[in-house]
């Protein structure tokens, strides 16, 4: 039986065809990939610090904000209402919030983890804080908080 | 032999119309990881931004310029007493802040 001239070009498009499809379907997905990722990774250091900037904003009042230690690195205590205090710091690859008394003694696994992250580092210098988030894949976010009542709220 | 042709002829209108298709899909993609990228850049803008602006609030010296990774942040201040921030990606401006306030009091 005589094979018709044109079933091999055919195939050969046919290949061709199949080798492209292929190729758009893996760079499709490696780009979204890329972009998720990049999206996720973006939105957890921009929620993180808004959260941090917030809850600095809303305890900016004389002697309601204290750097401290608390989990085994830096750590935020903001005084609430009498008798109460809010700790945020990392813990366990989480960052954490524990609203507790005082006087309590909590441990840092008590805290509510809202979010994944590595290390909180908190400087204080004048009226001014220095916030640096480290994300689990080393991705960094910074910003500093001007206080609006000066050293005061220190 | 002339229905082969055709079928041949047929296959490869197909095999261009997929590349058009294929085409564009790339240069979406393309562009869909410039504005992510763009999106990443933008969050890093405004915190730098913020930044400087914070620091100047809480008595920094102006002008300032500070480089954070491909970022570069300009502070000066304004005639009007206040100051301006300025976040610049390869001289392209990403971020702006128009007017800063010191703190009263």
């Amino acid at each position: 039986m005589r094979r018709d001239q044109t079933e091999l070009p055919s195939l050969a498009l046919c290949a061709l065809f199949a080798v492209l499809a292929i190729g758009v379907t893996l760079l499709s997905g490696g780009v979204y990939r890329q972009c998720t990722t990049r999206a996720e990774k973006t939105g957890a250091g921009r929620t993180a610090l808004s959260y941090l900037t917030n809850q600095l904003r809303r305890s900016d009042r004389a002697g309601a904000v204290e750097v401290t230690s608390f989990g085994g690195g830096d750590a935020l205590r903001l005084e609430q209402e009498e008798g109460y205090e809010l700790l945020l710091y990392c813990y366990d690859g989480q960052f954490r919030e524990l609203y507790a008394g005082v006087d309590s003694e909590a441990v840092p696994a008590d805290g509510t983890a809202l979010f994944p992250m590595e290390v909180m580092s908190v400087r204080a210098r004048s009226s001014r804080i220095f916030l640096a988030l480290t994300a689990s894949d080393g991705g960094t976010w910074e910003t500093s908080v001007s206080l609006r009542c000066g050293e005061s709220a220190l | 032999m002339r229905g082969g042709r055709s079928r041949l002829l047929e296959l490869v209108l197909d095999l261009c119309v997929f590349a058009v298709c294929a085409l564009i899909c790339v240069l979406l993609l393309v562009r869909a990881g410039t504005i992510s990228r763009g999106s990443e850049r933008l969050t890093r803008a405004v915190y730098l931004a913020q930044t400087l602006a914070e620091d100047w609030k809480a008595g920094e010296a102006a002008p300032r310029t500070v480089e954070e990774e491909e970022l570069t942040g300009e502070l000066r201040e304004t005639e009007g007493g206040g100051a301006e921030v300025t976040v610049t990606w390869n001289g392209e401006t990403v971020y702006t802040i128009g007017e800063v306030r010191r703190n009263e009091g």
